[in-house]
């Protein structure tokens, strides 16, 4: 197999992905791009830019049409699929989480695929609720219709850490909530992450989140990479129109609310 | 009339329970069947377009077979078991289709959410199907179950048209004897039957919905046990129907045909056999009809019934008609024999004829005596006849072409047993029926007389297989005691004694073998 471009310390690798839809609509243009271990990479743009499709090539859900995706030092495509969505966690908006199932059982069932011995399942998910802040004596019992957003949303936080704490997709995770509990939570996420060291592949529309999340970010627009890095490169060396564009519109729209 | 109500009710009671439950074992087992084949093949169909058709398609074509059709068709493919297993069989079969589809549609409605949470945890499709979606189907899976139910306690009457046990046996029975009690004692306790099984169903639906807040664990434990109830009492249905040891006694099957006079015909046979060898009988009344009665004994589901010679030569044989009633019974006897190993006895004496029937008042005032009298009221008269007589060639179609009768209205449909209730109602004016029912005289009906001898004289026989005559050859003797016993009259009065009197059919036979000596042995 020729050399990958990943090195160990590459978490997840794009190499010049590209993906067709049967319709013939193009998502995704020749992206490549790469996330290191422990770092959060905040994929950012708007509706139809392509970043939820680049994610669900991470775990799988998608396979690219041409180029490759490298998770772990391997191509998504030698991975056998079940095994290489159980190492990854996957957190989306409201959590996806079982309704007919309690909280503590939602939490469990990641380790409940895996085939896992049952007090394995029970202990390793209240210790991931506790991770995020939820009494597993208090709120283990409860069904996900007796949570608030916010909740859920930390309930659906637990299912992915316990899935894998080495790796997490994370699509629009903190979109359903309102202002506040939204910061609370990315707060305490980051506070998280930075502790577990967690690699997270984070999909968002809202360039705030992008910012205070992620360590990377990186825009797209019509599947197209516009640019990528820190967040002070987009405002320092925007890379072309768009890019300014989109932060100064972006930033309109924060102006009255900034503290 | 209340007084008469509770005199039925009490005397009934017990074997209308039994009959209940019986009932609800019925379409216990038929739905639960239904449910083993059908969710399945819901699960096999959900995710493959083609088999979803093909499945949907059937079933829902099944689901257009007339009842009644499938019951003969089933009873035949059964090769003439009577009871149980073709009404089972029919029944699972209209149960397929809300329990396959809302199968289907629960697991095709879950929410894409949590379907893509579900695969990016890693499950495999079993365990998909498994740990998420069969048990977000639930409720609607429930749904179809509960549909199919209903549905079924409502079928399962029908079935006693192919002599199963049930509720049915009482709506049959009174549509024949013309007794509204015996509907009303069928048909009520097979609607709060249905009823309760809605209620049940409807409550362990809510029960397992997840998307709905836990109830109450006292109103979980009524609905508990009303489906333990239910289920409880269709065990008990289910004993009746299997009793204990010491069921190793020889017994035949003896059945009637529909009518208080077939009925008290197979009451006579069935009483003798007991009273004369120690051979137990089986009695299944009132099945539907001709063609279930011969299918069911030419395929071994029955021994023996009563059939008019007449019939067998025209709706069996498909011959044409003959009026001679010596060579009718000469030439059913050597066909059936030959054809179908069928031993034709010798007739009971009377002589049964179709009855072409007007009001006595009406047809005075037209001046009517003869058939032959309709010619000229052809435009007015409003005839009803039953099915049968509208379909055999010595019925309807021989009489249009023997009298020139062609009713500018054409005749109306119904139920044999219906048609004279309906002739007094005025609702028709003419009808056909049997020259030996007893309400002829009770109604004050007139016989118009058959002036070009169209009909012939048909007399009634027992039929018996030829396989179960050699097991018993006894039976030839004991059931030919009624031979030439039974004249018109006495015929013409057991019946009235059933349809006007109310008397039970079984106690009218019983007292005529007794009165003639027939049931001492010698």
């Amino acid at each position: 197999m020729a050399e990958l471009s990943s090195s160990p310390a590459q978490a997840v690798v794009w190499d010049d992905v590209s993906k067709v839809y049967p319709g013939g609509h193009q998502a995704v243009r020749g992206v490549s791009l790469s996330v290191a271990r422990g770092e959060i990479l905040a994929l950012l743009g708007t509706s139809g830019s392509g970043k939820t499709t680049l994610l669900k090539m991470v775990n799988a859900l998608m396979e690219p049409s041409s180029g490759r995706v490298v998770v772990r030092d391997r191509c998504t495509t030698e991975w056998d699929p079940i095994a290489l969505r159980r190492s990854i966690g996957y957190v989306i908006q409201e959590g996806g989480l079982m309704p007919h199932l309690s909280v503590l059982d939602n939490v469990a069932l990641a380790a409940r695929v895996q085939g896992r011995p049952l007090r394995e399942q029970h202990s390793l998910a209240a210790s991931r609720l506790e991770l995020v802040g939820l009494d597993p004596a208090r709120f283990g019992r409860l069904f996900p219709r007796q949570l608030s957003g916010g909740q859920r949303q930390r309930v659906g936080v637990a299912r992915a850490l316990a899935a894998s704490s080495d790796l997490i997709l994370m699509d629009e995770p903190f979109g359903a909530l309102d202002p506040i509990t939204r910061r609370e939570l990315q707060d305490e996420f980051r506070r998280l992450q930075r502790r577990l060291k967690t690699t997270v592949v984070l999909v968002t529309h809202d360039l705030r989140e992008a910012c205070r999340l992620g360590d990377r970010l990186a825009l797209l627009h019509e599947g197209e990479l516009v640019q990528e890095g820190p967040a002070a490169t987009f405002l320092q060396n925007p890379a072309d129109p768009y890019v300014r564009e989109f932060f100064l519109d972006a930033a309109a729209v924060d102006l009255p609310s900034k503290d | 009339m209340p007084r008469d109500w509770l005199d039925l009710l009490s005397s009934e009671w017990w074997s209308l329970l039994g009959a209940t439950a019986a009932h609800l074992e019925l379409v216990v087992e038929a739905v639960t069947l239904a449910v083993l084949v059908g969710v399945p093949l819901g699960i096999l169909a959900a995710r493959r377009p083609l088999l979803e058709r093909t499945a949907v398609g059937a079933s829902g074509v099944l689901q257009t077979v007339p009842s009644l059709a499938l019951l003969g068709f089933l009873l035949i493919a059964f090769r003439g078991q009577i009871g149980k297993a073709p009404a089972l069989a029919a029944l699972v079969l209209y149960a397929l289709l809300p329990i396959v589809k809302n199968t289907i549609l629960g697991l095709q409605s879950s929410d894409p959410g949590v379907r893509e949470a579900a695969i990016a945890l890693g499950m495999t499709g079993w365990q998909r199907l498994r740990l998420v979606e069969l048990p977000l189907a639930v409720p609607i899976v429930l749904g179809g179950v509960r549909v199919a139910t209903v549905a079924s306690v409502g079928m399962a009457t029908i079935a006693a048209a192919i002599g199963a046990r049930g509720l049915g046996s009482y709506i049959f029975r009174g549509v024949a004897l013309s007794d509204t009690r015996l509907i009303l004692l069928g048909s009520v306790p097979s609607a709060l039957l249905a009823l309760g099984c809605d209620a049940a169903l409807g409550e362990a639906e809510r029960l397992l919905d997840p998307a709905r807040p836990r109830n109450s664990r006292r109103r979980g434990w009524i609905a508990a046990m009303a489906v333990g109830l239910l289920l409880a009492f269709a065990a008990w249905g289910w004993l009746l129907d299997h009793p204990m040891g010491g069921s190793n006694r020889l017994t035949i099957t003896i059945g009637s045909k529909d009518g208080s006079e077939m009925i008290l015909l197979g009451y006579m046979l069935a009483d003798l056999v007991e009273a004369h060898t120690p051979i137990g009988v089986d009695r299944r009344f009132n099945l539907g009809g001709t063609l279930v009665c011969y299918n069911a004994l030419r395929l071994g589901g029955l021994d023996a019934y009563v059939e008019y010679t007449g019939t067998a030569l025209t709706t069996i044989l498909k011959e044409r008609v003959q009026t001679d009633p010596q060579a009718v019974l000469e030439r059913v006897r050597t066909e059936l024999k030959d054809r179908d190993h069928v031993v034709c006895l010798d007739p009971f004496g009377f002589e049964n004829t179709f009855a072409i029937l007007m009001r006595r008042d009406q047809a005075q005032r037209l001046g009517i005596r003869k058939i032959s009298d309709l010619l000229a009221h052809k435009r007015d008269i409003r005839p009803g006849f039953g099915p049968e007589f509208m379909n055999r060639p010595d019925g309807y179609p021989g009489l249009v072409g023997a009298y020139g009768l062609e009713f500018a209205h054409a005749p109306r449909e119904m139920d044999r047993n219906l048609l004279y209730r309906a002739l007094t109602q005025e609702s028709i004016d003419l009808a056909a029926g049997d020259s030996t029912d007893g309400r002829i005289a009770a109604f004050d009906l007139l016989q118009l007389d058959d002036d070009r001898r169209y009909f012939p004289p048909y007399q009634a026989v027992p039929l018996v297989r030829a396989e179960t005559l050699q097991r018993f050859p006894e039976l030839r003797e004991v059931l030919n005691l009624l031979a030439g016993k039974i004249d018109a009259a006495a015929m013409r009065q057991m019946n009235r004694e059933v349809d006007q009197e109310g008397k039970k059919p079984e106690e009218v036979a019983h007292g005529f073998l007794r009165r003639k000596g027939l049931l001492l042995k010698d």
